[in-house]
């Protein structure tokens, strides 16, 4: 039998929850379908937990004022997840760099980053022959495990129903012109009449769509890998994060009380593209389904070896194991539209639309974008 | 052998679109072979024939390969140091694909490992080359070694393995003209020889007698300060003749009765000159020298080993094992 919703949010993601909640406040009852056993499973617990200040896109003005005037709103909504117990240092390069100190200083200058010249026992752990110089920054993380905690008891609190271990299969047209989605549970089928169909599913976006057959989005998705490691001594409570080229970053990564360690050469194994082109009948393949079979052998060590370079105390660094995900990115022309969510309403099922964001705090663009299609406050 | 090493094979290219997919595919081999972790950087100095298409290619096919492309040709031992820059082995091999025989790189790395920093091959097939240039050739090793003081061998090859800290030593060193060969042997790390046969008899493009002077002025202008020194002891030397030669216009002059006249003070004032020219020059020439060693830049001296006390062992084992039982 089909069950009847005001909006289904396909998705429980960062996204997707924080969609839901936006949706609820705006007097409709969402329902949230997550295909995972728990909320924030994928992108949004295996990814670096950097709360973005502006300072990691030196070459990308919008993003960066973007992420400047989001960035005291995030601190603000969810301050239990804050963790703000270390220090945050960016540097520059060098050799095979993108940007110079000097024009570091100016971008940060514009956007209005803090940036405080390193203090020398900090700025002596870099190679000076590899590094030019090295910043002091206001950059936190944030807890993914309470993070999802916070999230789940708000939608509790606000009275969002939501499933687990529904997976959202597809979508067809129904004469009376909503439609009607039909999820696979452990239990069997369901299906759900819905006027919106919210797909908040980050690298499944084209999952559903290509299901449903429609045309594909044009996405990019890369099988990451970032090593969890136990930093040595005298890196504790020290996050760094080297600009901007084939460089390095070592963040916290609270929820297992270790360090993520990325590396812009070694963290994509490899990439794979869906969509783009007119036919709509390009190849597809299910993100989450390649993500199961790849064979994940650690680049770990050469992370550490490239990052111990730069940061020689790197090299006694111990890896404790590694976070793997699918990354799926917006391929270039969307990101040159200076859009930093993709916010896609189907031209043909037009209750369908798809939402993704290249970093948690893009969620504050989708106010904006909810107004746009008569759901504003 | 290790195989947890982490090996990186810097390949300094100009042209090589021939040779390329073999010589890659044996070097894959061979390293893979060997080691879990390895990297190979292929360095284009500027080629002008099919080798970035024929690299790209490559690169979908082989892992682990990087390809650092110049924006113009810069000569050979600047594609090496972009190379040696950007490796992130423990151990660097520097080879040439046309003439290198990767099969050797296990044994090599190990051996370096074990001895020196820093491995240097020589070729067993001595150049055929003239008389003179020969002869030339052996004077300026001799040269080198006995008066630089830089072991600079005959018949030496770039086929070379770095350790990780010769290669950081290396990469502090920022000028413009960059003899590898000097530089590893002039670092201080012990520096040991492999000799092996190359693959073709190519002599690494040092050219004819006049191209060779020109190099060897370059090696000994970039690595010392020697010819300026003796240049300068030269001068002092004779300033010193021309005071000498002075009393001896002088003594002329009072006992000899027949002196052309005029010849005194014209001869006075030429030694007054020459002894002042060469005062100059002497001093200009310290002083050239003391701004040459500031603009170099080098380090003043490279740490060859550090070693810290190694107290509280035990606890720190504990805590491995602690942190071993939760690893995840
Ligand atoms: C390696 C890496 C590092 C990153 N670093 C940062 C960073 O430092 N800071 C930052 O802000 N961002 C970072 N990001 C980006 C960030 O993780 C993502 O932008 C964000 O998590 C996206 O959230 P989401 O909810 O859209 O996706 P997800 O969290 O992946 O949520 C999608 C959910 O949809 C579910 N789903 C999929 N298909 C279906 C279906 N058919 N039916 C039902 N459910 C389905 C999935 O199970 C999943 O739970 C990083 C990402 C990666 C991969």
């Amino acid at each position: 039998m089909t069950q009847s919703a005001d909006a289904v949010v396909v998705g429980g993601g960062f996204f997707g929850m924080y969609l839901a909640l936006l949706l609820k406040a705006r007097g409709l009852s969402p329902v949230i379908l997550e295909r995972g056993p728990d909320f924030m499973l994928r992108a949004s617990y295996h990814n670096q937990a950097r709360v973005h200040n502006g300072y990691h896109y030196p070459r990308s003005l919008m993003t960066a004022v973007r992420s400047r005037v989001n960035f005291p709103h995030f601190l603000q909504d969810f301050p239990e997840s804050i963790v703000e117990d270390f220090d945050k240092y960016y540097a520059v390069g060098r050799v095979l760099g993108k940007v110079t100190a000097d024009q570091f200083e100016t971008f940060m200058a514009r956007v209005g980053a803090p940036l405080q010249p390193a203090p020398e026992r900090v700025s002596r752990l870099f190679s000076s022959p590899l590094i030019e110089k090295v910043w002091k920054v206001r950059e936190v993380a944030f807890d993914a495990g309470k993070l999802r905690l916070t999230m789940r008891k708000r939608l509790e609190e606000a009275g969002v129903e939501f499933y687990f271990e529904a997976d959202a299969r597809c979508l067809t047209h129904r004469a009376d012109g909503a439609m009607e989605l039909a999820v696979e549970t452990n239990g069997g089928r369901r299906l759900y009449g819905t006027p919106w169909v919210f797909n908040c599913t980050y690298s499944g976006l084209n999952r559903l769509r290509y299901h449903s057959g429609l045309p594909l989005l044009p996405l990019k998705h890369e099988l990451t890998e970032m090593a969890l490691v136990q930093p040595p001594q005298e890196l504790q409570n020290l996050a760094v994060t080297v600009m901007c080229g084939p460089f390095f970053s070592l963040m916290p990564f609270p929820d297992r009380g270790l360090w993520t360690l990325s590396h812009v050469r070694y963290t994509p194994h490899h990439a794979w593209k869906e969509g783009g082109s007119q036919s709509g009948t390009e190849a597809w393949q299910d993100a989450y389904e390649h993500f199961d079979r790849a064979v994940k052998s650690t680049d770990g060590p050469l992370m550490i070896r490239d990052a111990a370079r730069y940061l020689p105390a790197m090299s006694k660094c111990r890896q404790e194991g590694s976070l793997w995900e699918v990354k799926t990115v917006l391929p270039q022309s969307e990101l040159d539209d200076g859009r930093p969510i993709l916010f896609h309403r189907d031209p043909e099922m037009r209750g369908l639309v798809s939402l993704m964001g290249g970093k948690l705090d893009n969620i504050y663009d989708i106010p904006q974008e909810l107004a746009a299609l008569g759901l504003g406050m | 052998m290790d195989k947890s090493l982490v090996v990186s094979v810097v390949v300094p290219l100009r042209n090589g679109a021939e040779i390329l997919p073999a010589f890659l595919g044996e070097l894959a081999g061979v390293l893979k072979e060997a080691y879990y972790f390895y990297e190979i950087i292929l360095v284009d100095d500027g080629s002008t024939d099919r080798t970035p298409r024929v690299v790209a290619e490559l690169l979908r096919v082989q892992e682990r390969v990087r390809f650092l492309q110049l924006s113009r040709p810069y000569g050979r031992e600047i594609a090496t140091a972009a190379g040696l820059e950007t490796a992130i082995g423990d151990f660097v091999v520097v080879m040439d694909a046309l003439t290198d025989p990767p099969a050797m790189i296990p044994d090599l790395v190990a051996r370096c490992r074990l001895g020196s920093g820093v491995l240097c091959g020589i070729s067993s097939e001595p150049e055929k080359s003239g008389l003179l240039t020969a002869w030339a050739t052996r004077l300026f090793h001799t040269y080198c070694r006995k008066v630089l003081d830089i072991d600079y061998r005959e018949n030496s090859t770039d086929f070379r393995v770095l350790s990780r800290q010769a290669v950081n030593a290396v990469t502090r060193i920022r000028d413009r003209r960059r003899y590898l060969r000097i530089f590893a042997a002039t670092l201080g790390y012990q520096q040991e020889c492999f000799t092996y046969q190359p693959r073709t008899a190519v002599n690494q493009s040092r050219g004819g007698l006049q191209e060779r002077v020109e190099h060897a002025i370059e090696i000994v202008i970039a690595q010392s300060r020697h010819p300026l020194r003796v240049v300068s002891r030269l001068g002092l030397l004779m300033s010193v003749l021309n005071v000498l030669y002075a009393g001896y216009i002088v003594a002329i002059y009072f006992l000899k009765p027949d002196v052309a006249r005029g010849w005194t003070t014209l001869s006075m004032q030429m030694t007054g000159m020459f002894f002042f020219l060469f005062l100059i020059l002497a001093v200009l020439c310290e002083y050239v020298g003391r701004i040459l060693e500031e603009t170099q830049e080098r380090p003043l001296y490279y740490v060859a080993a550090e070693q810290t006390s190694s107290v509280l062992l035990e606890t720190s084992i504990e805590k491995n094992i602690l942190n071993e039982a939760k690893a995840i």
